[in-house]
Parts: C-alpha cells; structure tokens; sequence
C-alpha cells in the first residue's frame, strides 16, 4: 500500500503517478543515472531525470505532451540503476497510458500508432502477423517502400510469412480484449 | 526430460532458425518439447502500453492451455515472451492487485505450480554444463565470440543471475570450446522494439554494439532473442547501405552454436535464413582443425 505525501493534493500529477504506478518520483535526487545510461535519452524531448523532476513539480502538460516516454524502450536500465529505486521505466509506461486516457496528442505518432497495429494484428489473429503489420504501419506513415528492399530476401528465406495463421481460439482473445480495461 | 515450449510469434517468422535449432537442440539433449496447442501472442510491450490487464491476460491464456495439457514447466526461447508469462504467472499466484479482475477476464481461478524458464537458464541450471559437454562432438577452438543478452537479464519479472555482468552464456560459449571475449556491451539495450518506427535511433544502437564487437575482436555475437537477432543482422545491411564500414559480424543464436559443437552442418543448424553469412565463422572452426563445414 503506497501512503500519499501528507497535506498534497490528492490530484496533483505526482500524486496521480503514484495512484497509477506506485512509483512516487518525489524520492529522486537527480542524480542522473537514469540518464546516463539511458540509450534513448539522445531522443528524448525531456531526459528521464527531468521527466522525473517536471512531475515533482506537477507540469503534467509539459510532460505528457512532450516525445520522451514514447521513445523508452523500456530496457529497465534505468529502473536498475536508480539508487532510490525508482522504477523509472514503469513510470514512462504510465505516462503513455495517461497521454492517450487524457487525450492529449502523442507527440510521436508513429510508435502509439505501431503499438495499435500490433494489437489490432493480435485480436484479428490471435498472433502477430509481421508483414501485414509493417505493410499497415508503412502505408499509414506515408513511407510505403519503407524496409521494403528486406522483403523478397525475406520471403525467400522463408522468414516471414505471406498469410497469417489464425488461432482456433480466437473467440477468446476477442473476449480478452473485451474484457480487459484500458489504461489500467 | 520433458517440458512445454511456449514459441512465440517471432519463432514462427522473422526468427524460424531459432525455433529449429531449439528445437534439434533440445532432441540432441533428450529434452522432450511440448509445444503448447493452439498458443497466442503474449502481447509484448504494445499490450503493456495500453493495459496492465490485458498484457497480463493474453499470456495467462497461455498458462490456462499448457495446464489443461497438464505442463509443469515451459521453455520460452524469446526473453520478451518469457518476462511476459512470469509477470502474469506471479500476478495470479502471489496475490498481486490485478488477480481478482483477470479471474473475471479469464473466466478461471488459479492454483498452480509452474516453472517457467528462458532457454539460458534452461541450458544453465536444468541441463547443465556436463551434460553440454557430454553431447559435443566438434568443440568450436578458434573462434572468439561476444555474448550479447540484450535487456534479457533485466527484463520484468526474470531472476537470473547478475544484471549488468551476467555470466552464464559466457561459461557456456566456453565450454562449447570457443572463447567468451569480455565486452562493453553485454546488456546494452539494441532498441529492437523501435526497428520499424524509429529506424534511425536504431541503427545508431546496432552500430554502437557491433562498433564495440569489432572493437575486442569477436568473430560474431551470440543472442538468445529474436528481436535482437533479427534487428543486428538485417540493420547491419542497412548501415552498410548509408555508407557505414561493413562490420560482417553474424548474428547468431546460442542453440546454433551449440548445435555446430555438437557436429551439425550449415543448413541443418539453419545459418541459410541469416543475412550476414556466418559461413566464415565456420571456416574459424574448420580452420582449427576440428570442425568440417558441411
């Protein structure tokens, strides 16, 4: 059970982070481990021990409008090193669920949009089925021949497939997807 | 030894070689798999992004089939899929928050005991060194590896061994006859999942891990994922093609080289379906005398 900092408002974003994750950033010392072993940080809008500090102060636009949780590969290099304990990479996993409940524009379209393609796959198939996904993505980007010089190397050697394979159970993994709560 | 084998997407693709020489692997060792019937994709990080119930409930489904086929144990060859079946198997068995709503999700309540394993672990702790060592027939002198387990050690959920040094690839390579070289970028993350979107980021990652590869003299990279496989050995092509040094580092699976060590030939451990041909590394192992390229 996590006991929110006395005399805060309960609604505060650090509060909230806290309520969605258990994770309560205010233990951070910004000593920029996080950071420096990030592979992604390069990429990102805020660096992760900034991310972690804007929510101390509560700019939840600042932060759930800006790219940097988009690009954590969630490696959990972060969450490993942080000498507070801090799982970091588990807080930038909650700040995109709060980006697409709250409905602010993921300022990286592709990679929320990926992620869709790939659930979109699961629940048609009940696997991933890659080259109808990266076709999908490719086309919806607007980079059609994207990757496509991969393709017939590919297929030659036999390691993608041309069709999906569809699961008998499927009926289920709908039932799955009905039933699980978004944004939990 | 019998245990059930959870594929995975990936192993029925872009990673077919690793599916087929776990597969021959595990028959060389007397290992018995069993594959769970009409199995689902486990959700990856695509699931986690959206929903905690979801990405627990598309590998609980999985549990629920290797139970009715009454498993006690699965081998994962794919970390991302592994980490995704034992965080769903803890949630439901340790009491965690969300046991409740996927009961409901599932329709099911759970009592069970199941040991889920990742093929290193497997390898290293249920088969065991002796036992690989017993079954070689070609022992691999000569060629210099880097073991390269990507976020595998860290990932959620997963308990083996040291985080950021882990070891036990490297004693395997090892006894396997090559040598394990030490390096910098042993769990340095590839960014496989962002292959497709963020290409760019990606290849400046796959070019800073084959960079330090080269850098200690390694003849190929060892992995035991297929996100990682796939996304070292075909961006490798792609960095040559925007004017990067050709690194020619093949991408290859522990299962694989074991297999080699165990005296299986080129097409039979499955390096026809790689894009960076390892038929120089075999000519390593020839070269020492001991191993014949079939």
């Amino acid at each position: 059970m996590v006991v929110l900092p006395e005399g805060e408002k309960v609604q505060s974003f650090r509060n909230l982070i806290i309520e969605r994750c258990g994770e309560d950033v205010g233990k951070c010392i910004q000593c920029g481990k996080c950071s420096s072993g990030c592979p992604l940080a390069v990429e990102m809008e805020y660096i992760p021990n900034q991310i972690m500090e804007l929510i101390r102060l509560n700019q939840e636009e600042k932060v759930l409008t800006s790219n940097s949780f988009w690009f954590c590969a969630s490696c959990q290099t972060c969450s490993i090193r942080c000498p507070h304990d801090i799982d970091i990479a588990k807080v930038m996993n909650t700040l995109r669920k709060l980006n697409l409940e709250k409905g602010y524009q993921p300022a990286d379209k592709g990679i929320s949009q990926f992620n869709q393609i790939f659930l979109d796959s699961i629940k048609s198939h009940g696997r991933v089925y890659e080259l109808g996904m990266v076709t999908r993505f490719n086309l919806s980007t607007g980079q059609p021949l994207k990757d496509a010089s991969f393709g017939p190397a590919m297929i030659l050697k036999s390691k993608i497939a041309l069709l999906p394979h569809r699961i008998k159970g499927l009926h289920t993994i709908k039932t799955i997807f009905k039933k699980s709560k978004k944004f939990t | 030894m019998q245990i059930g084998y959870f594929p995975g997407c990936s192993l029925k693709s872009t990673a077919k070689e690793y599916d087929l020489s776990v597969k021959t692997l595990c028959a060389n060792l007397g290992v018995e798999l069993i594959e769970i019937e009409d199995w689902n994709c486990c959700g990856a990080t695509p699931a986690a992004a959206i929903s905690e119930e979801l990405s627990l409930a598309l590998p609980l489904q999985n549990l629920i089939k290797a139970r009715t086929q009454q498993l006690t144990s699965i081998l994962s060859p794919c970390p991302a899929c592994h980490s995704h079946l034992l965080l769903a198997y803890k949630e439901v068995t340790s009491g965690g928050a969300y046991r409740k709503r996927l009961e409901e999700i599932v329709d099911q309540s759970f009592k069970w005991d199941i040991t889920l394993r990742h093929l290193v672990d497997f390898l290293y702790e249920d088969v065991g060194l002796d036992k690989i060592k017993e079954s070689l027939v070609n022992p691999l002198g000569g060629i210099k590896l880097v073991s390269y387990y990507g976020c595998l050690t860290r990932l959620k959920g997963v308990e083996i061994e040291d985080k950021e040094n882990p070891s036990m690839m490297d004693e395997i390579i090892n006894t396997l006859g090559a040598e394990a070289l030490d390096w910098s970028h042993k769990t340095e993350c590839c960014g496989a999942s962002f292959s497709i979107t963020k290409t760019d980021a990606v290849l400046r990652l796959v070019g800073e891990i084959l960079e330090a590869a080269k850098t200690v003299g390694a003849d190929a990279l060892v992995v035991v994922c297929p996100l990682c496989q796939a996304n070292l050995d075909m961006r490798q092509l792609e960095l040559v093609k925007r004017g990067s040094k050709r690194f020619n580092l093949p991408i290859i699976y522990l299962s694989q080289l074991i297999l080699l060590a165990q005296g299986k030939g080129y097409g039979e451990v499955g390096f026809d379906k790689h894009l960076v041909n390892p038929r120089a590394l075999m000519r390593g192992c020839e070269s020492s005398g001991k191993h014949m390229v079939k």
